[in-house]
């Protein structure tokens, strides 16, 4: 058994292959029609980065306008709408696809030793119905836009006249996009391993993407519907949800969180799988707790469909709904808590690189635990009466979706980058940029928890001068600058190292798991003979010997 | 004498059984993803009807149970006939039943053509009276007439009598009896209150109505959808693609349409018989 | 030597059926729709709804087990739908138990008025046991008839005629 843990010695050593999956054939159409499960992560790639941009231009033009009290940049309409925008924009079209669909398809399966996902057609099929999904968006934008709040909340949004019905559709469109992939990642993990790899064999991302799957499989139908019934609210005037005509508004907000609540384990969960990757390949060690961190996952997935209540404390929602939601919101902090008291304890006597994905990860660790300790204070009942709809929330999310996922993709990009184009970035480059935008995150975010905690209420397009948020809102807006800084010195870090990047190794981290075993860039079908896999991915040799991948690629025994 | 094609696994797959089982798991949770879809309108039903269960009562007698129960009997044959082509081509070694599969998926086709002519008849009956959802129902005075028409028979009482306003006032009297006096007078009266109360909600039947045309008609599109399925299965079934190794498409076709079944037999009590 | 799970299950794949089988469950099947439609005639109140969704699941689960092959298959697959049911529960749960328990008092807010109510409501409870029949929905018509109408001029409007626009007599009532 302990001879075939090293991977052939000639493979590793051997030179270069010249073809690989980027270069194996050529054209647009070959990328736009590709059944490559690398291809299509990273067109997913490329596209999320510039919702993301485009995302995140929205937001430094909310964060401009409440710099000064009243008008500073766009008057109150433009304002409801461009917050809209980002939150639909940062949710449906960064977040949620972001690490499963652009990091996940192009590791996964190389992850399990597999030639491609199990449907290739039905991957590409969902890449073109997110881009389809992405333009009804932007022309919705263009065509006017809308100011519900992602949250399309009725009566308002069945009411006010804007572009709802098409923003609703394109978010539908997009739903099936999130179902093709997670019902592909489902399929792909449970019959498309390597000889070998099992169950307690996968690497902790793949877990988290199945948990992900999961829940993506089972919610987004839910966001289906209930956007189908907005859509047919407004056209046919349906009237479930419209108390003038007999409906019931919460009703909405229970459809809506349905889905949205556990949609934003769909945003972390796949973080919390690439940080169990970056935390112990850049500690050396051995992950503590593997089956726990692992069967975590599952526990998040589940108790994410049993709390969506504590959305709707004051919304009219019965009292005794909302303390059985309350105490079942807690339960998530078990899973959460196991994951963060597992890495700090991975971390523990490791031999410990700060290298840029490291660096992403311990921002993670750092501000996901802010975030998740925030959510408590939220999910109970009484604390969440006064907190709710401040400041205070949009921090704690801020610091769950951005300072957890957005941290943890950057963390993956960096981590993945060699293996995805061949080429290394300049490390000191990615650690400022890492380290920059850790210190703007919480410049922008911290000051927002003490504000809202006085009462600033969100989304409000203006405040008083005499009310003392101001200071509390420039900062905040100063710490979205810095952001913007450190995202740009990543970006032009990244870019430029395509053109004048250094060759990257097979593998440069001296990780363990299977997509390091194979060339970098990978060839077209990741592998020329299935791995056989003989241990578990993260059983490090001592810190100083090379570490090699999980198995070899001879089948041969 | 072999009149079938011997099927070649995608190239990423080890062997045909790993990609059919792949391809079944899949179609599992696709099926899941379906049935998660329609519980949405389930769970309007379910609120729906209880925050108005008197009007959902009346509004949901005016649905003829008839045409309901023959569309049941049409749907479950036809998953019978889905069922049996499935196992024509499990069964199929030499491509001996090629027409068997043929005529079965046909059939079953047929069944469904059946079910949409029916709710044709259906949904113009109901577009004729005017019992629509929200904005239609409001436009059509004559929808509600049909629904006292319906409480009338319900409750067997007058209509004209009960919503005068000599009636009203003699109720309300009444009722503000009740404050002080309890219950024997409010017993006296319920039952002609409830027939008040139920007129009422007359204008809430556009509800019922509403949740009608949303699950019958988002399960008649799912009826196309695997009418067209299945047709695409007969075209290549009657290439002989199918046999006792490959059968696959057969197989998730019929799956699709059993679903399609599946949600009929809980949609047909609730709206036609509860 | 491949690791797949429930690759090579028992009965894998490959279960036929036998044709029997098939139409013995075609038969319960019709029985079941004849059955049902039969129920409906009476009425058990409330136990309707059970009564025709017991039947439901009956056939449902029929039809799951045998044509769609549940029993004999991969028990993957059964477990999928299995989950994907449970999940369905949930989405009723909740709701329910939201709309269930909404018209019930916050104990935090508790005090005398409220205590008077809950007094009228359990008595209303009590004597719509006994009259279950003559009745009907009681609990409910009492509780606005008795507030409404006596208290509300303007609640207690007439039954719309049916020549009026009665969106318009609903929004002047608010």
């Amino acid at each position: 058994m302990s001879s075939n843990t090293q991977a052939n010695p000639e493979y590793q050593l051997g030179e270069k292959e010249s073809t690989n999956y980027i270069n194996a054939s050529k054209g647009l159409m070959s990328w736009l029609f590709t059944i490559d499960h690398k291809r299509i992560g990273l067109m997913y790639l490329f596209t999320i980065m510039g919702t993301f941009a485009l995302g995140g231009f929205l937001a430094l033009a909310v964060r401009l306008e409440l710099f000064t009290p009243g008008q500073t940049i766009m008057g109150p309409d433009a304002y409801n709408r461009v917050f809209t925008l980002h939150g639909l924009v940062m949710v449906f079209l960064f977040i949620i696809p972001g690490i499963p669909a652009a990091l996940g398809n192009f590791v996964m399966p190389l992850m399990l030793g597999a030639k491609d996902v199990a449907f290739p057609k039905l991957n590409l099929a969902s890449f073109h119905i997110y881009v389809i999904g992405t333009v009804m968006a932007l022309y919705t934008t263009l065509d006017g836009g809308v100011d519900t709040g992602w949250t399309f909340y009725t009566p308002y949004s069945s009411t006010i006249d804007s572009q709802v019905v098409m923003m609703t559709m394109s978010a539908f469109v997009l739903g099936f996009s999130s179902i093709f992939t997670g019902l592909n990642f489902v399929v792909t993990i449970h019959k498309m391993r390597a000889p070998g790899m099992t169950w307690d064999r996968l690497p902790l991302f793949v877990w988290a993407l199945y948990a992900t799957a999961i829940i993506q499989v089972m919610a987004t139908p839910v966001l289906g519907i209930t956007l189908l019934l907005l859509a047919m609210e407004r056209v046919m005037g349906i009237g479930i949800f419209d108390p003038a005509l007999g409906g019931d508004p919460v009703l909405f907000q229970h459809f809506f969180w349905f889905y949205s609540h556990p949609a934003v384990y769909i945003m972390i969960l796949p973080g919390m799988g690439v940080m169990s990757e970056l935390i112990t390949t850049f500690s050396r060690k051995r992950i503590f707790g593997y089956r726990a961190i692992a069967l975590s996952s599952i526990a998040i997935a589940v108790i994410s469909f049993l709390v969506w209540g504590h959305h709707m404390f004051v919304s009219g929602q019965s009292a005794y709904a909302g303390m059985v939601f309350s105490f079942l919101t807690f339960l998530v902090a078990i899973p959460s808590g196991i994951k963060i008291i597992n890495w700090s304890t991975t971390l523990y006597k490791g031999a410990i690189s700060l290298d840029a994905p490291m660096v992403w990860a311990l921002s993670f660790l750092i501000l996901f635990t802010i975030g998740g300790l925030t959510g408590i204070f939220l999910g109970a009942l009484g604390t969440d009466i006064h907190l709710h709809d401040t400041y205070f929330v949009v921090a704690h999310f801020h610091y769950v979706m951005m300072g957890g996922t957005a941290m943890a993709f950057f963390g993956g990009m960096h981590y993945w980058w060699p293996k995805m184009f061949g080429k290394m970035y300049n490390e000191f480059a990615a650690r400022l940029a890492a380290w920059t935008v850790f210190v703007g995150f919480n410049v922008t975010f911290f000051p927002q928890f003490i504000m809202g905690s006085r009462g600033m209420p969100r989304r409000y397009y203006d405040y008083l001068p005499e009310s003392g948020y101001q200071i509390f809102h420039q900062i905040s807006t100063v710490g979205s600058w810095i952001l913007l800084l450190g995202m740009l010195i990543m970006a032009v870090n990244l870019f430029s190292s395509l053109k004048n990047g250094k060759e990257a190794s097979s593998n440069p981290w001296e990780a363990r798991s299977l997509e390091w075993l194979t060339q970098s860039p990978p060839i077209e079908h990741n592998f020329h003979e299935i791995p056989t896999v003989v241990e578990g991915p993260y059983e490090f040799p001592i810190a100083t010997a090379t570490a090699t991948p999980q198995g070899a690629e001879s089948s041969d025994p | 004498m072999s009149t079938i094609i011997t099927h070649e696994h995608a190239h990423h797959f080890y062997d045909n059984e790993q990609q059919a089982s792949s391809a079944k798991l899949g179609m599992w949770l696709f099926l899941v993803t379906e049935v998660l879809l329609f519980s949405g309108l389930f769970v309007a039903y379910t609120v729906v009807k209880s925050l108005h269960p008197e009007m959902w009562r009346v509004a949901s007698s005016q649905l003829d149970w008839v045409m309901g129960s023959v569309n049941t009997l049409v749907l479950i044959t036809s998953s019978w006939t889905v069922a049996l082509a499935v196992r024509a081509a499990q069964t199929n070694e030499k491509g001996e039943k090629n027409s068997q599969i043929v005529g079965l998926l046909a059939f079953t086709i047929l069944c469904a053509f059946g079910f949409l002519i029916v709710k044709y008849f259906e949904y113009s009956h109901k577009i004729h009276d005017g019992l629509l959802w929200g904005k239609s129902y409001f436009n059509h005075p004559e929808a509600i007439e049909h629904l006292k028409e319906g409480i009338k028979q319900t409750f067997s009482m007058d209509v004209t009598a009960l919503s005068s306003p000599e009636f009203l006032a003699g109720l309300k009297a009444h009722t503000a009896a009740g404050t002080h006096d309890g219950q024997h007078l409010i017993h006296h009266y319920a039952s002609t209150v409830t027939y008040a109360d139920t007129l009422m909600t007359v204008e809430q039947g556009h509800l019922f109505f509403g949740v009608y045309f949303l699950l019958t008609g988002l399960h008649g599109i799912h009826v196309v959808i695997g009418m067209s399925v299945l047709a695409w299965v007969l075209v290549l079934a009657q290439k002989g693609r199918f046999y006792k190794d490959y059968y696959t498409p057969v197989e998730l076709g019929g799956l699709y349409w059993h679903l399609v079944d599946l949600i009929w037999i809980y949609l047909f009590p609730l709206l036609y018989l509860v | 030597m491949s690791q797949h799970d429930t690759h090579h299950d028992d009965h894998g794949g490959h279960h036929v059926t036998p044709l029997w089988l098939y139409h013995l469950i075609f038969g319960g099947l019709l029985c079941l729709t004849v059955i049902t439609v039969w129920i409906a005639q009476f009425d058990f109140g409330p136990a309707n709804t059970v009564i025709a969704m017991f039947v439901a699941t009956i056939k449902a689960s029929l039809v799951a087990l045998f044509f769609m092959h549940l029993l004999h298959d991969e028990r993957l697959n059964a477990l999928t739908f299995g989950f994907g049911l449970l999940f369905v529960c949930l989405f009723f749960l909740f709701p329910l138990v939201d709309i269930g328990t909404r018209t019930y008092i916050d104990p935090i807010k508790d005090n005398a008025s409220i205590l008077k109510q809950e007094k009228i409501v359990k008595a209303q409870e009590v004597h719509a046991k006994k009259h279950k029949k003559a009745l009907g929905n009681l609990s409910n018509l009492y509780n606005r008839s008795f507030m409404n109408v006596a208290e509300d001029e303007a609640e207690a409007k007439p039954v719309p005629a049916a020549t009026t626009e009665p969106v318009e007599g609903d929004s002047t009532a608010k």
